[in-house]
């Protein structure tokens, strides 16, 4: 092998994944290395034999280079392994955006396959409550009074619009979104904590009025583009599966893939020659692999920063500060779970005059099984649970080709701000009222009650790197991934983000003068498809 | 068989059809004969393109091919899961001149089993059977004559021992045996010629459970194929064709 890369990329994550590809479809040599036998970092999907290991790995504290902690796993997982795609980043995906952009852009979104959330519904005592997405639906809404449609609609009037010059916004932007709604739209404590939670997708109660304004505006724009729902689901797991098709697009560019060995030994040294240009040596060791592998740029997730080794004492000790942590579970359930009230079904009643209009609950409708559908348990809503902020739960079914026939999987995933690093954070203590609650609300009323059958627990931390830090790893020739906001609908979105930032930092490096002009995804070429030789 | 089917006949069915093989032994250049009927002696060892397609007609049908390459990743066992998803066939590739392949052959067989669909068709190749043929030009002189002096290896370090006559390491019983053991197709080939080549892809197509795939592509939720775009997925989004469709449709 020759092993002088220009760039080399540790980390398979989505964000390296896009960069990765990015890189080497404009001819750079690349080598993108995962010490995970697995595509996709901490938005993989996984096997159920591969999440175990991958758990274990956490539990034990042992080598493992991921930001999952303290996991903890329940009942027996199905021994069909393969059957299952279980996603570390359960997400959706906004309609537009950056992700969207670059799957088509690459033409990663021919590999993969996508599904429309069919609904997003919030939970109260009184039961679930479908989330109306669109003005039609608030129209029809028979949850709303007359007076509540008004403030409705002029505040989705507003959200809709350029509200960031607008007065209504001026001085607020920074109040939180729910004293913002109150004060500025008079919307009662019911409406702005469905608002909140539901349509901005806020991770707790103190986010801040502009970005829950910026999110609701880009998930209306995102609805009608595909479906009336503003967010698709990708199979087989999702983002881990969109890693893999970026990580295709490199290597069908000549991008050299090791995935699996351990890094031995990393060093970086500059070099001046001949004083004409400093030259960034960068040399990695890995396990089973003789040569030395090097380059003039690395990209690194941020994960890898504590395990290259050589580096200053201060700078392996990495402070890598962890301002909030991230409880998961993910449920395997036997059992089909019938669909909730959807923006389907809102479109048939429109279409059918005769027909009644479909209610929240999830009684009324027949026997199809829901493909994807997203549920929200506001801040306190559940008098048992003890989550801090919002608890989203994404609903999985054999649609989504993640699981397979009569099964279905839930994602449980809450964020806790603020963490005291000593705090014994315990993700089962905290998920499990809102998992029994959710298996009890989703049972359809004739069919066979939902069974747990497994269920894995674990953290996920959010750490951060200071400025100073990444100024000097840049000064070095190293690049810095950080980790994804962990947030559902954002998380795809950040990482074609960053990894378009990453793309560009390197072409900047690589001393390309024009690297802001550079087309992220350059055309591709025309379709094979309409080639009509027939053997 | 095919024809027992309730389909409309002009239906084309879409195969995903997954390449394997150690690094050298020519899968590119076998599907680069099968999709544009060309040779090039010495190509680069990736193929550059996501996949090619390629239809086929199998009686009353047509089948079309979309044939996956390695696209190198099998090098250090980094071949991602999503390579065999829903394939419906291999072509797991060897060199006759080279013994060490075929083993390595038996190991991809072995992976297929492990990781693609319990249903998948595999057809073993033994390719390169132009450098042991002894009518072939190497009947006329030890060295390959004319304007294409080199074989169909695309490793430079190979290159050299195909010059003289290169004895097969593989002989034709071996690996039929193993295929018959192992319930594989099996084929020589020769991607310089085309020997073999188009049998090969037909074969494989004759085998394909075409029912079963239609039948499974209707069934709720099954997705089928590499995705969203066939009649296969009814419910699954096509990113690229809405968004044509949808720029305007903005529904704010």
């Amino acid at each position: 092998m020759d092993s002088h890369f220009q760039v080399i990329i540790l980390g398979t994550g989505l964000a390296e994944s896009i960069a990765a590809a990015a890189l080497a479809k404009v001819g750079l040599k690349v080598a993108h290395i995962d010490t995970n036998p697995y595509y996709g970092a901490d938005e993989a999907s996984l096997t159920t034999k591969e999440l175990q290991e991958c758990l274990n790995r956490a539990t034990e504290r042992l080598d493992q280079i991921s930001r999952l902690r303290t996991a903890s796993v329940r009942g027996e997982f199905p021994s069909a392994s393969r059957d299952y795609s279980l996603s570390l980043s359960p997400s959706v995906i906004p309609a537009r955006g950056p992700l969207i952009s670059s799957l088509i852009g690459s033409g990663v979104a021919r590999y993969g396959g996508f599904k429309l959330l069919e609904s997003v519904s919030v939970y109260s005592s009184d039961g679930l409550k479908s989330v109306p997405g669109s003005k039609e639906e608030i129209f029809r809404s028979k949850d709303l009074s007359l007076i509540d449609k008004r403030k409705l609609m002029r505040f989705l009037m507003f959200a809709s619009g350029e509200f960031e010059s607008s007065s209504e916004l001026r001085g607020k932007e920074t109040m939180d979104f729910g004293s913002f709604l109150k004060e500025v739209f008079s919307l009662d404590s019911q409406l702005t904590s469905v608002l909140a939670c539901a349509l901005a997708l806020c991770k707790s109660q103190c986010d801040t009025a502009l970005p829950a304004l910026g999110r609701i505006r880009r998930y209306l724009r995102s609805a009608g583009r595909y479906g009336a729902s503003p967010f698709l689901v990708g199979q087989y797991g999702g983002l881990g599966e969109l890693a893999q098709g970026f990580c295709r697009v490199c290597a069908v560019s000549g991008g050299t893939y090791i995935l699996g060995r351990d890094i031995l030994a990393f060093e970086s040294k500059s070099e001046s020659s001949s004083g004409s240009e400093e030259t960034k040596n960068l040399r990695l060791k890995l396990s089973e692999i003789p040569e030395d592998l090097t380059a003039d740029v690395v990209i690194s997730s941020i994960n890898y920063l504590p395990h290259l080794s050589n580096f200053p004492q201060t700078e392996t000790e990495v402070n890598l500060s962890t301002t909030e942590s991230h409880s998961c579970c993910i449920a395997l359930v036997d059992g089909v779970i019938p669909r909730l009230s959807s923006y389907e079904s809102a479109q048939a009643t429109e279409n059918d005059s005769t027909g009644e209009p479909v209610e929240g609950s999830s009684e009324e409708i027949p026997s199809r099984p829901v493909d994807a559908a997203l549920l929200v348990f506001p801040s306190g809503s559940l008098s048992s649970g003890k989550a801090s902020g919002p608890v989203n739960v994404l609903i999985n079914g054999e649609g989504t080709s993640s699981c397979p026939r009569g099964k279905s999987l839930l994602y449980l995933s809450t964020t806790t701000q603020n963490i005291d690093a000593n705090e014994a954070n315990n993700p089962e203590q905290i998920l499990r009222p809102y998992l029994e609650i959710t298996l009890s609300l989703l049972q359809s009323p004739s069919g066979e009650p939902l069974r747990e059958l497994s269920s894995a627990f674990y953290i996920k931390s959010s750490p951060t790197l200071s400025d100073t830090h990444l100024a000097s790893l840049k000064g070095k020739g190293i690049f810095v991934s950080p980790p994804l906001p962990e947030h559902i609908a954002e998380a795809g979105d950040a990482a074609a983000s960053i990894g378009e930032t990453l793309f560009r930092d390197v072409l900047k490096q690589l001393g390309n003068p024009d690297a802001d002009d550079v087309e992220l995804w350059p055309p591709l070429p025309p379709g094979l498809d309409d080639d009509d030789d027939m053997i | 068989m095919a024809e027992s089917a309730s389909g409309p006949s002009d239906k084309s069915v879409q195969v995903k059809l997954v390449l394997l093989g150690e690094a050298a032994v020519g899968k590119s250049s076998v599907v680069l004969r099968f999709v544009s009927n060309e040779f090039q002696p010495n190509k680069e060892p990736t193929i550059g393109a996501a996949f090619l397609t390629q239809k086929c007609r199998l009686e009353d049908r047509v089948l079309r091919y979309e044939i996956w390459d390695t696209a190198g990743q099998e090098r250090f066992h980094s071949l991602a899961p999503m390579y065999y998803r829903n394939a419906q066939a291999a072509v797991v590739v060897y060199d006759v001149t080279k013994a060490s392949s075929l083993e390595k052959a038996k190991s991809w067989v072995k992976e297929l089993q492990r990781q693609a669909n319990p249903n998948i068709v595999i057809a073993l190749a033994g390719n390169k059977l132009d450098l042991v043929q002894p009518k072939s030009p190497a009947a006329d002189g030890t060295s390959i004559d004319g304007d294409e002096p080199d074989d169909a290896t695309a490793t430079p370090g190979e290159a050299g021992a195909a010059e003289s006559e290169v004895p097969r390491a593989v002989p034709t019983e071996e690996a039929q045996a193993y295929a018959q053991e192992a319930g594989l197709l099996f084929f020589e080939t020769s991607a310089k010629t085309g020997e073999g080549v188009v049998e090969l892809f037909t074969d494989i197509a004759k085998k394909i459970p075409i029912e079963h795939i239609l039948a499974s592509s209707r069934g709720a939720g099954r997705n089928g194929g590499p995705s969203g775009r066939g009649a296969a997925n009814q419910q699954g989004v096509n990113l690229e064709e809405s968004a044509a469709k949808g720029k305007d449709a903005c529904n704010c």
